[in-house]
């Protein structure tokens, strides 16, 4: 029997071990890439290219697509935000998804909107449209009232109605920087086109002031929850995407923010409107289409541009969300789960895709045994004190270590945070992570994992949801 | 039990969570080293902002005083020049600029050409134009020379575009698709006139992206006289340059001849047909009337949305036919 229980904890202590080994090896390689590619762009003078961009002869034009599905509290700061942009041609189109609140009201009000007419082309299919307006103070705004068909039906309606051949996609609670959309747009512009899609940084709002629509003196949250939020949005996006973008090996642009070409968008169908993540749905089906025609076109993550973004502040919400998260990764990874080790797809299908199967989304499991497997080795003493040391230093390794390095190259590179003090703030929090935030952040995604296994054998019955931005995946 | 790394991974960890503390102490020095420098180039602007704005208007020469002394100043005259040019420039103040960056910047700029740092070169590289530093020319040559970036090498074309606009046509007829089509417009539209019509001639010879660019340029520069050059290009057996010289042709904002318009409505082509119902907004409404009967029920549905404009004088037109018929 004891001999069996060794075998057992021997067996599974390798395989959390070995499991640890690849994702630290994985990370740091992402981590140094991504140190590369900031510090070859760490000095640049940007506001050079913005100029030259912000004239209308160089620039492309863009339909901005806004999803509003119950979004009263958030959608005027965020229509301000983007009335203010600095870029010279665009159309603004909010598309109000069946809104229970007074969404639609609101809008309508605020910017003195009347019944319009707006040229649209039925490329992709959708709930019915109801009304149209446009704003008589802004006569680039747009507001389109449809049935509830959830975020991708809403995103799919804003195609069908987009006049210009890329389109923006922004949540209904996010505020843009003015010039993120010049710069986000600046690899599609210099591209010739081999660019179809590029996603900016999206970043917590919370605890900064927004003033008609601008980010007002920037600073932390007084929240260790939302911290540890902006600490994990800074690893995620500056390590991970800026090496998977320098590779063509992105799958997920945040569909907080990021700008697509309408033709590639539609080749590709679209918006899906069963699936929960739609943004890393229309980004996968997008590389899908690429490799399948053989098309060398790209998606591009770039750092610099910033979208401010509300983060839940309680855990029962940032529950929910990571649940959904979750859920959506597992839904594009099974949907196109022929792609992986596919040599057809290319390194999306080599190493991507079993990146994504592997540790975002099998990850949590191993990750949350290896939590287990420590504290039932503490128990168990003698011999498995060693493996339970040795995994709790290469959680601290995985965890802490990257958090801190993150913030550092983050605040070395772009420096969002100028104060110190909050530097040292996310730095502080980053030490406390293995041992609260992320455990919990394991339960949470393997719910997701259970409720989305338990869901596939019924694919098509997929709950709708509406175009709610909380809870979309960044 | 096999015998594991505890100590190594221990000794790994502790490593670089030190390491990390060491970075950290480095960029808050760095930090603190930015804010010093940020601090001495508000002071240099506050010392010298009216003896700046003496001297660009013309009022008085450049003093010594002036010379930046280091990093920190040369970035306060950097904001200086930049905030000038963008907003009150003129051929005089320009020259003033060229004059006192060539005498007193070119040597910092040298040495940023020569860095190894991307961000580095590419801003000076953005200076020297901006600034006019002809001083470098030779060293900006010599850069393109070597292996550069993308974008590095448009900056060198603008830079030879500045400096030796004689014969830029010539050494540079064929970027090979270096350069994208919107750097190629900018290229372009920054041409002096000499420059930009010795390209047009020669549109034969220009790489397809360039000669689709120059098209695009004539239509943005709204020049009538160049009318006639884009008519002779509405008869290439090149669809795209066709399409593109019939969009200039509808940039230039006139009232266009009932020849092209003709071609354009009964061309089988959507896109020209597209532009045909742009074009006929232009026209007296019984004028317009007669084409757009006649692209009324075009098979593009792109078209027919153009004619929307025009949709109840065409009902009116078809009733009125309708009852006279009767």
């Amino acid at each position: 029997m004891n001999q069996a229980l060794e075998w057992i904890m021997l067996f599974f202590g390798g395989l959390i071990f070995a499991y640890m080994l690849v994702v630290i090896v994985a990370y740091s390689l992402m981590f140094l890439f991504a140190f590369l590619e900031l510090k070859k762009q760490r000095r640049l003078d940007r506001r050079e290219l913005d100029e030259r961009f912000v004239d209308a002869f160089y620039s492309k034009p863009v339909s901005i697509l806004v999803p509003a599905y119950n979004e009263e509290a958030g959608v005027v700061a965020s229509i301000h935000s983007l009335l203010n942009l600095d870029y010279p041609q665009t159309e603004l189109l909010v598309i109000d998804d069946g809104s229970k609140d007074g969404t639609a009201a609101l809008v309508i009000g605020r910017f003195d909107m009347v019944p319009a007419e707006k040229p649209m082309l039925p490329q992709l299919q959708t709930k019915p449209v109801k009304e149209v307006y446009r704003s008589r103070i802004h006569p680039n705004l747009w507001l389109i009232r449809k049935e509830n068909g959830g975020k991708g039906d809403a995103l799919n309606v804003g195609i069908n109605f987009a006049r210009y051949p890329y389109f923006c996609t922004i949540d209904g609670d996010s505020i843009l920087d003015t010039r993120s959309l010049l710069r986000v747009m600046k690899p599609i512009m210099t591209s010739n086109g081999k660019v179809v899609a590029a996603g900016g940084n999206v970043r917590i709002v919370n605890g900064l002031t927004v003033d008609y629509g601008a980010v007002d003196d920037v600073r932390l949250s007084g929240r260790a929850l939302v911290v540890m939020q902006v600490v994990e949005y800074l690893r995620a996006f500056l390590m991970g995407r800026i090496a998977l973008s320098k590779f063509n090996m992105v799958l997920i642009i945040s569909g907080a923010f990021s700008v697509f070409s309408k033709k590639f968008a539609i080749a590709a169908g679209g918006y899906n409107t069963t699936t929960i993540g739609e943004d890393m749905e229309m980004v996968v089906k997008i590389q899908r289409f690429l490799k399948e025609q053989k098309l060398d076109n790209r998606v591009e993550f770039v750092p610099d541009p910033v979208c401010w973004t509300e983060a839940p502040q309680s855990l029962s919400i940032l529950r929910r969300q990571r649940r959904r998260w979750h859920q959506g990764l597992l839904e594009s990874l099974w949907a196109h789960r022929r792609m992986t080790f596919n040599p057809k797809y290319g390194t999306v299908g080599m190493i991507s895709f079993p990146y994504f199967w592997l540790v975002e989304c099998f990850g949590p499991v191993i990750e949350l045994g290896g939590y287990i497997y420590v504290i039932l080795a503490f128990f168990m003493g003698g011999i498995y004190y060693e493996y339970a040391v040795l995994l709790m230093l290469l959680f601290i390794l995985y965890g802490t270590v990257f958090s801190i390095g993150s913030v550092l190259l983050e605040s070395w590179s772009l420096n969002a945070f100028p104060k110190r003090r909050d530097v040292l703030r996310m730095m502080a929090l980053s030490f406390t992570e293995v041992v609260w935030y992320k455990p919990l952040t394991l339960v949470w995604r393997i719910e997701g994992l259970i409720r989305s296994m338990f869901r596939i054998s019924s694919w098509g019955e997929m709950e709708r949801v509406g175009a709610t931005t909380k809870g979309a995946s960044k | 039990m096999i015998g594991l790394p505890v100590g190594w991974v221990l000794g790994g960890v502790a490593f670089l969570l030190g390491l990390l503390l060491l970075l950290t102490v480095y960029l808050f020095i760095a930090r603190a080293a930015e804010e010093k420098r940020a601090r001495r180039a508000s002071a240099y602007l506050e010392r010298h902002a009216a003896a700046w704005f003496r001297h660009l208007r013309g009022f008085e020469p450049a003093g010594n005083e002036l010379a930046p002394q280091d990093r920190a100043e040369v970035s306060a005259v950097e904001e200086v020049f930049r905030s000038y040019l963008n907003n009150l420039a003129g051929e005089g103040m320009q020259n003033r600029i060229r004059e006192f960056s060539n005498r007193h910047l070119a040597g910092f700029y040298r040495k940023k050409l020569k860095s190894r740092n991307w961000s580095d070169r590419l801003n000076a590289l953005y200076r020297i134009h901006d600034f006019g530093i002809d001083a470098l020319a030779e060293d900006c040559r010599a850069l393109a020379r070597r292996e550069v970036s993308q974008e590095e090498r448009f900056q060198l074309l603008l830079i030879d575009l500045a400096f030796r606009p004689d014969g830029f046509v010539d050494r540079n007829i064929r970027l090979n698709g270096n350069i994208s089509e919107v750097e190629n417009k900018e290229l372009l539209f920054r041409m002096p006139e000499a420059v930009f019509d010795e390209a047009a001639s020669r549109l034969d010879e220009l790489e397809k992206d360039t000669q689709y660019a120059l098209v695009d340029v004539l239509g943005m520069k709204q020049d009538l006289a160049r009318l006639p050059f884009l008519e002779k290009l509405l008869g290439s057996t090149d669809q795209e340059l066709r399409i593109r010289a019939l969009r200039a042709v509808d940039a230039l904002g006139i009232r266009t001849p009932d020849g092209i318009l003709r071609r354009a409505v009964d061309s089988p082509v959507w896109q020209e047909r597209f532009i045909a119902a742009r074009m006929i907004r232009r026209l007296p409404e019984s004028e317009a009337l007669r084409y757009a009967e006649k692209l009324a029920g075009d098979e593009s549905w792109l078209v027919r949305e153009e004619l929307r404009g025009l949709g109840p004088a065409l009902e009116r037109r078809q009733l009125e036919k309708e009852a006279a018929l009767g």
